[in-house]
């Protein structure tokens, strides 16, 4: 017991002669951490901890410029072993159970492009001395440089020098993951398991091995657009009627990742008011069709409302409709009461997608 | 029994938060813009005091008068006017307008003049004056005008016309 506390106090000595700053970590079987080395968090048999992407959203796929802003996110972690007098490998690999989240899962490809990736970002052989010049960066090749699409069976991602895995190196390696999320993915809490091993390449005898939990949490989106910001009956005058506005339909757009039945209502918080004048509610009618497999609500006829109306419930397919959403399409017809004064009026439709 | 009471406590707070669940809006804008009316109808182009012998006085002969309506949704008051734009004329020959004169009733809400019998020489000639209701609305006021002429001893035979004009304005 005395001899190894001695020990350990020489070591931290030893570190601050190297390092102007004493950010030698104990827990790492004292190896000396490169200068840009996490300090903090777990350092060696990472099985059992868990790493959390969180709260991404699907986004927009784009077909160029991958990867340049779809990150959902990134998380790292670091391993530590000991080299056994051979040259060794450093494999890493999806669990086969994938990530999923209850019956939903991510896939490892979407629209022909990796989503879950690894890139090994620094390798670290340490030769038993402080002082020893090899001390440093692995001489090796990384095969894994650049973000790598994860695969569920053993990926080599590095392979030492013969002088890195002789007997008393001591390495250290780090790979970051990152999630590009599909567009369509559904909310939920996705959890899978990144598996690694570090083996001889001559014997394949295992030198280090463990696992770490990831969990990747996918945001909820629950989203409604209009395609344009007015109505505009123009010019009418008291007794006209027009119809069939705007000539095209409005199109309402709901978008969720929820998974959850949800509803389109349709409000107004003011009928067509200028002033003190007011065009009933009773003359202002929406109607329209939808294009979704739900159920559309409205019969033609009905008069705009303060109190939300039913338009639309979304099907039951309808829970998760990434990336394109249901589009509802409305319509409005007027009706300008005999003596009704004249002025620009103007009212507020309020949709509101609700669960 | 304290502790009793708190844990009771707490069981009811858990089921009296609502569910939590998800909702967004987005507007629209609705606008119109209702052009005001403003409207004169006057339901006949002509009127006749048949034969008139010099010194005799004739009235139109319509039982109910001419009948003007107006309109307004303009939000202002509005007067209707009535004049002769010439004086009943025959050639060079004419019958002055002191001796043409008109009175009317009213089924509108606002104030009428032609209650009591007034010359086209007159230049006071409103006959009306609308309800500030009368002036929000399309619905029709209806004014009934009547029309007397004198014919003077020394008028010439002939036969003498004029234009009886009603103004609805502002």
């Amino acid at each position: 017991m005395r001899i190894r506390l001695l020990f350990g106090a020489l070591l931290v000595m030893a570190a601050a002669m190297v390092f102007a700053s004493p950010s030698y970590c104990a827990g790492e079987l004292g190896v000396q951490p490169p200068s840009n080395w996490e300090s903090t968090g777990p350092q060696n048999d990472l099985t059992g901890t868990l790493r959390t992407i969180s709260d991404v959203l699907p986004r927009d796929w784009k077909e160029n410029n991958e990867y340049t802003d779809k990150y959902g996110g990134t998380c790292s972690n670091k391993v530590f072993f000991n080299a056994d007098g051979n040259r060794y490998r450093v494999d890493i690999w999806l669990d086969p159970a994938g990530l999923t989240s209850g019956p939903n899962f991510i896939p490892l490809t979407y629209k022909g492009k990796p989503t879950f990736q690894y890139i090994l970002t620094y390798v670290y052989a340490y030769y038993g001395a402080p002082a020893d010049p090899r001390n440093g960066a692995g001489q090796g090749n990384n095969m894994a440089s650049a973000y790598t699409q994860f695969t569920t069976s053993q990926s080599e991602i590095y392979r030492s020098t013969l002088a890195e895995g002789a007997s008393g190196v001591q390495g250290q390696f780090q790979f970051k993951y990152a999630i590009a999320v599909p567009d369509n993915q559904a909310q939920g809490t996705y959890n899978g398991i990144i598996r690694y091993q570090v083996i001889r390449d001559d014997t394949f005898a295992v030198i280090n091995s463990g696992s770490v939990g990831v969990k990747i949490v996918i945001g909820s989106l629950f989203r409604l657009s209009v395609d344009r910001g007015t109505v505009d009956f123009e010019n009418m005058k008291p007794g006209d009627t027009k119809d069939n506005v705007p000539v095209e339909g409005v199109i309402v757009k709901s978008k969720t990742n929820v998974g959850n039945p949800w509803y389109l209502k349709i409000s107004n918080d003011n009928p067509l008011s200028n002033g003190p004048y007011m065009i009933p509610n009773s003359n202002l009618i929406w109607y329209g069709w939808t294009v979704g497999k739900g159920t559309w609500y409205g019969n033609g006829t009905d008069q705009m409302s303060l109190v939300p109306m039913l338009v639309y419930a979304g099907g039951m397919s309808e829970g998760v409709n990434l990336p394109d959403g249901t589009d509802n399409h409305l319509k409005f017809k007027l009706a300008i009461p005999k003596g009704q004064p004249g002025g620009k009026y103007l009212s507020t439709i309020k949709f509101t997608m609700t669960e | 029994m304290k502790i009793a009471s708190v844990m009771i406590l707490m069981v009811l707070t858990v089921f009296l938060v609502p569910a939590y669940s998800l909702q967004t809006t987005n507007t629209l804008t609705v606008m119109v813009n209702v052009q005001s009316s403003f409207a004169l109808i006057v339901n006949s182009d002509s009127f006749d005091f048949s034969r008139l012998m010099p010194g005799q006085t004739g009235e139109i002969a319509r039982a109910e008068g001419i009948v003007v309506a107006g309109a307004s949704s303009g939000g202002n008051p509005w007067y209707l006017k009535v004049s002769a734009v010439k004086p009943l004329s025959s050639g060079s020959d004419f019958i002055s307008n002191e001796n043409f004169s008109w009175y009317s009733s009213t089924e509108g809400k606002g104030e009428s003049f032609g209650s009591a019998e007034k010359s086209f020489s007159d230049p006071s000639n409103t006959a009306y004056i609308s309800s500030l209701d009368e002036a929000n609305s399309s619905e029709k006021v209806v004014n009934k005008f009547k029309f007397k002429l004198f014919v003077p001893e020394e008028t010439k035979p002939g036969y003498y016309t004029t234009t009886v004009m009603f103004t609805m304005t502002e």
